[in-house]
């Protein structure tokens, strides 16, 4: 029974994946992209851990997805690109990171081995209350969690100086105009 | 403070729900409109005598904004009058399509013998039958010529469906 | 038949049997709805239809199914017909989670769809899912108003998700489970949680409004501003498929927030002196208070005006998720300093928070309405002394 569950997700999150690549719609490759994280929620499931894939779905396709396509359709960038690519060899690049990452894959796949010191966050996932998880993740894990946390900090903070802008003088026509005379309707 | 006006706001609606609606379940009840709201016209009479007031002078044709109106005039028979004066309408129509309702022909009209009355349902399915000719419209006749027909196919009388007592100036005029 | 079978065959029967009720409550919301905003506005509404207007969802739902369901040139056909779908899928699969009496009360069965250890969260997560049916049915529309409405669907859902999420973190540390059936339980033992979680709850109900799209923020339907918003491109049965998910929304809504702080499923048990057991009769009380909230929702919706796009932004990142924060770190505090069993300075800390609220609601509307822009200094107050603001 898990098994076959296993082989409907894991054909589930593959379109969705090759949908987010291959799709030349930006919304449908995001929609591609919610796909495969509903679909790895859904694995996480059948895992026993509820938790996990509650998670996943808020945080991923509940809100993350919803922002990716806020942009996508704030900036209106559902055409597919068609301009001529600045750099030259990045076809070429690309399929070396691919080859690596796939070659990296397979070493894992096939050395594997039960990594020890994930038994306890897998035993803490398993049966998903959200309290043990809380305990093993601020005990245990309280290290990468925090490092992962300084991470998220480090984009923020990165991605609001690559947008802010120089500080401009003070405009010279303000944006609310102070009624100088004659009455505002309704006011 | 923003959020007791909210909370008087919500009162004011929750009050409203326990109040009678102002709107009538209308063809069943029956509306209650202004004495001075504008319908069909009437062709009055003169309340003694019965003659009709109309003299058939045509100035209300002349007032109308809309070429509604078409009077055709023709001289009392001395024997019988139909009229007090000389003369009298022998055709006075209004295409009730073409009528605005405004009221001019009854401000012009010297003996006061076109008046708007109160009727508004005049929905017909020919354009002829939108033509009020005399019979239509002289006092006496209830209802609309929709109205009419459709009492006479059920053997039922007439029924308007609004309430009002009418002006002074529809002399004899009864809504049923 | 093997017991798995066997229990999967029930839950798939009592799915179905609860979609059917929920849709029926959908038609017959919309019909009260209307009668109700109508006496609100001192008129009769719909009574043409059957004795008392009661066979106009009937009527309703003949003209949806039977017109033609057409479909815009410029609409991304996959998506635009997805759309729908997805929002009602997820309105409805959100329901089953509510219990809605002890176990085994229902003719022998479990009157809930299913029952997990993440209850709450698995409700967020569905009911998170449903605004992609709104969002995406605003894009593929192809169509500029609907496009409108599906951003601001979309970015009203982040801005409010993490309020509503964070307003309710407090409850569930007080409770220590987010099993709704452990919620309900604590309850019963201890009395209901809006006793101790005042604020919680004011904050969680505003984000409930903004979650189910209710005036007043229904911003992505909009009608004097947007045609329909995402709706407009709709028809048809599509259309009525994004009502029945905008009702069914509410409703998961009402039941959300009578299982969180008003003991779900559980009577007063005072009522128990007169008749005995009453308080734990399955249905019954669920379905009075999901009653309540629903009218509460239709008499809201008389009442209040919309809120301005900016103003709803800031509403919610600068009060809500603030405020929820704040009641989150002070319940934690309270839970892990405080005596065990201890409750009532809750319920005052809770009153103090919600009156602070509503004292400072006129300072909280000046920062919500402030047009203050980066890069504008300081204007000078106007002549006349108005405060600024968009009121």
């Amino acid at each position: 029974m898990s098994a076959f569950f296993f082989v409907v997700l894991a054909v589930l999150i593959i379109t969705g994946a090759l949908v987010t690549v291959i799709a030349s719609n930006a919304v449908h490759a995001a929609l591609g992209l919610v796909a495969t994280l509903v679909a790895l929620a859904m694995t996480y499931v059948t895992l026993d851990a509820h938790f996990l894939g509650a998670v996943q779905v808020i945080v991923y396709a509940g809100a993350i997805m919803v922002l990716f396509l806020f942009v996508i359709m704030l900036l209106d960038a559902t055409r597919p690109v068609t301009a001529h690519n600045p750099v030259g060899f990045v076809n070429e690049l690309a399929a070396l990171g691919g080859a690596a990452l796939a070659g990296a894959l397979g070493l894992i796949a096939l050395g594997w081995r039960d990594p020890r010191p994930l038994a306890e966050g897998a035993a803490a996932l398993r049966n998903g209350t959200p309290g043990a998880v809380g305990e093993t993740l601020l005990t245990r894990f309280v290290l990468p969690f925090e490092a992962v946390s300084v991470l998220l900090l480090v984009a923020v903070v990165g991605s609001i100086v690559l947008v802010k802008r120089p500080v401009s003088q003070p405009s010279a026509v303000p944006e609310a105009q102070p009624i100088e005379s004659g009455e505002r309707a309704g006011a | 403070m923003g959020v007791l006006e909210i909370a008087k706001g919500m009162g004011v609606t929750l009050g409203k729900l326990f109040q009678k609606p102002v709107t009538v379940s209308y063809p069943e009840s029956r509306a209650q409109i202004k004495p001075r709201f504008r319908g069909r016209h009437f062709l009055t009479r003169h309340p003694g005598t019965g003659l009709e007031k109309c003299i058939g002078c045509s100035l209300c044709a002349a007032a109308c904004p809309a070429y509604a109106i078409y009077v055709e005039a023709a001289e009392n028979d001395p024997a019988a009058p139909v009229s007090p004066g000389e003369r009298y309408a022998k055709v006075y129509e209004i295409n009730m399509l073409r009528c605005i309702f405004c009221g001019m022909c009854e401000e012009a009209c010297p003996t006061g013998a076109v008046v708007l009355g109160n009727e508004f349902e005049m929905a017909d399915f020919r354009y002829a039958d939108f033509v009020y000719g005399k019979e239509d419209m002289l006092v006496g006749q209830p209802g609309t010529k929709p109205q009419r027909r459709e009492a006479a196919r059920l053997g039922k009388p007439v029924r308007s469906g609004f309430e009002v007592t009418p002006r002074a100036e529809l002399e004899g005029v009864k809504y049923q | 038949m093997p017991y798995w079978l066997a229990d999967l065959l029930w839950v798939v029967v009592k799915g179905v049997a609860l979609a059917f009720a929920l849709l029926t409550t959908f038609a017959y919301m919309t019909l009260v709805e209307r009668r109700l905003l109508a006496r609100m506005q001192i008129r009769h509404g719909p009574n043409r239809v059957g004795p008392l207007g009661l066979l106009q969802p009937a009527a309703d739902a003949i003209k949806s199914i039977f017109k033609e369901d057409f479909r815009v040139t410029a609409a991304d056909k996959v998506v635009y017909t997805l759309a729908p779908i997805v929002a009602i899928a997820c309105a409805l699969t959100a329901f089953g989670a509510i219990p809605a009496g002890p176990a085994n009360s229902f003719f022998g069965l479990n009157p809930w769809v299913y029952d997990l250890d993440i209850g709450l969260l698995a409700v967020l997560a569905l009911t998170s899912m449903g605004v992609y049916g709104i969002f995406l049915g605003g894009w593929a529309s192809g169509s500029k108003y609907p496009l409108l409405g599906g951003l601001r669907s979309s970015a009203q859902m982040i801005s409010y998700e993490l309020g509503m999420g964070l307003s309710v973190l407090g409850l569930l540390m007080l409770v220590g489970s987010t099993r709704l059936r452990d919620i309900v339980d604590w309850q019963g033992a201890n009395g209901w949680l809006i006793l101790f979680q005042l604020t919680g709850f004011a904050l969680f109900i505003i984000s409930s409004f903004a979650e189910v799209n209710r005036t007043p923020f229904d911003l992505p339907e909009a009608e004097q501003e947007l045609v329909a918003g995402y709706l407009t491109e709709f028809n048809a049965i599509k259309w009525a498929l994004f009502q029945m998910a905008e009702y069914v929304n509410m409703i998961t809504a009402s039941a959300i927030m009578s299982t969180l702080f008003f003991g779900g499923w559980r009577g007063p048990q005072f009522l128990d002196a007169i008749i005995p057991g009453i308080s734990a009769w399955p249905f019954v009380w669920l379905i009075l208070k999901i009653a309540a909230f629903l009218f509460l929702f239709i008499w809201v919706r008389a009442t209040l005006p919309r809120l301005r796009y900016d103003q709803l932004m800031r509403f919610g990142w600068k009060l809500l998720l603030p405020a929820a924060l704040l009641n989150t770190v002070v319940t934690a505090g309270y839970v892990a300093y405080a005596r065990e069993g201890l409750r009532w300075p809750l319920f005052v800390i809770g009153a103090l928070g919600l009156a602070a609220l509503v004292v400072g609601s006129d300072r909280i509307r000046v920062l919500v309405n402030s047009p203050r822009t980066t890069g504008v200094t300081e204007l000078a107050p106007p002549p006349s002394g108005r405060p600024l603001g968009g009121d």
